[in-house]
């Protein structure tokens, strides 16, 4: 048995993401009732720099950083596990994250 | 399209509903949260879809942040099966986008269907498992076979356990996935008995480790429908922030709440949405 070392980690990459997150969606929520613009466009990856309503930005950053906190937990785990020589589970964690970077992609062209 | 300021209110109290809900009877909102959107609100399945999965993901990371830090997630048996589950939630997103919205409203009134009955008949544990002395400390793991010791309050002693079956643990996951970036839903109703009734998992194992998975499933369907156009940020941050609070609220009223009681007004209440949400696909 042994004990995982990185769970301290994983767990404040979890909650900060949230965190930052929910800070975030709850300022382009703001945002949006303090201008009056009731406006719900969509929005891809691409588009967070563009020109446009600015609450929708704010919200979509909100969303990203959501979405990529269990990846980047993924990654801490990797980071982690490694030094523990357990390369079955490096390289299962590796494919995990390979296959949402090629969801992301594919899902972008 | 636009979202007044009635809708957004309707939105976030919609999010604090599952929220509340998926805190205290152990589901994630999508299974709530897509045939509101639908049928209340009037969106598009496919918007409804996306704004679920941000939900989801939400759900996934501020609950799972927690069992983390208690040890009741299994990283090592998360990511196996991950792999299984990511798979099947970047095919289920792209599926999902492709299909016409009438037929995801039929497959999603079938999995309602499923889910009520599922919730009515209520969440046991199953297999017995060797209560251990000498491990220090929740959160230990093996990683051949998978397999791991977690603290448990009920018993006050440090349980230790073996993952069994494995292939089907896969299958299972893979199916969860597909569900997840189809339909918007987190999956950990597959996931869970999976876990518990065929691998032999502890249920607060499982839930754990399906609720830290989850996230994970659910960006991978989400990646597709933000790439393809149907994410409203506008519907998902309201219905997102509300899933926050609820979860935080439910998880304050776990404890004294009846989940058992819950659980039966949920079923009771999805299979009736399921019957909606057929009707209107076959419509």
């Amino acid at each position: 048995m042994r004990r995982d070392t990185n769970h301290a980690l994983v767990a404040s990459i979890l909650r900060g993401g949230v965190g930052v997150g929910g800070v975030l969606l709850a300022v382009g929520l703001v945002i949006g009732i303090a201008a009056g613009d009731t406006s719900a466009p969509t929005l891809r990856l691409v588009d967070l720099f563009a020109p446009g309503p600015l609450h929708a930005r704010f919200e979509l950053a909100g969303i990203l950083v959501c979405g990529a906190t269990p990846g980047v937990a993924v990654l801490a785990l990797i980071g982690s596990l490694a030094p523990q020589r357990d390369w079955r589970a490096v390289a299962t964690a590796t494919a995990v994250l390979a296959i949402l970077v090629v969801g992301m992609i594919l899902g972008h062209v | 399209m636009t979202v007044g300021l009635l809708a957004l209110a309707g939105l976030i109290l919609l999010g604090l509903l599952s929220g509340s809900l998926g805190a205290l009877v152990g589901i994630g909102g999508g299974v709530v949260i897509v045939p509101a959107l639908t049928i209340i609100f009037g969106f598009d399945i496919k918007t409804a879809i996306a704004a679920s999965l941000v939900a989801v993901v939400v759900t996934s990371i501020t609950a799972s942040g927690r069992y983390v830090r208690l040890g009741l997630v299994n990283t090592r048996l998360a990511l196996t099966l991950e792999l299984a589950t990511a798979l099947g939630g970047l095919a289920g997103g792209f599926t999902g986008t492709l299909v016409p919205s009438s037929a995801l409203s039929v497959v999603f009134g079938a999995l309602l269907v499923v889910t009520g009955i599922l919730s009515l008949r209520g969440r046991g544990e199953h297999g017995e498992y060797v209560h251990t002395a000498g491990v220090a400390q929740a959160g230990w793991e093996t990683s051949s076979p998978l397999g791991g010791a977690f603290w448990d309050e009920r018993t006050g002693a440090m349980v230790s356990y073996t993952a069994r079956r494995l292939p089907l643990g896969e299958g299972a996951s893979f199916v969860a996935g597909l569900a997840s970036g189809l339909l918007g839903i987190g999956g950990g109703v597959l996931k869970v008995p999976a876990m518990n009734l065929g691998m032999d998992v502890p249920v607060k194992v499982a839930a754990a480790t399906s609720s830290f998975m989850i996230g994970v499933t659910a960006t991978a369907g989400l990646s597709v429908y933000l790439g393809r156009g149907f994410l409203h940020p506008a519907v998902a941050a309201p219905l997102s922030l509300g899933v926050l609070a609820g979860a935080l609220v439910g998880a304050r009223f776990a404890s004294s709440a009846s989940p058992r009681a819950l659980r039966s007004i949920l079923g009771v209440v999805l299979v009736a949405v399921a019957i909606v949400m057929i009707v209107r696909g076959v419509g």
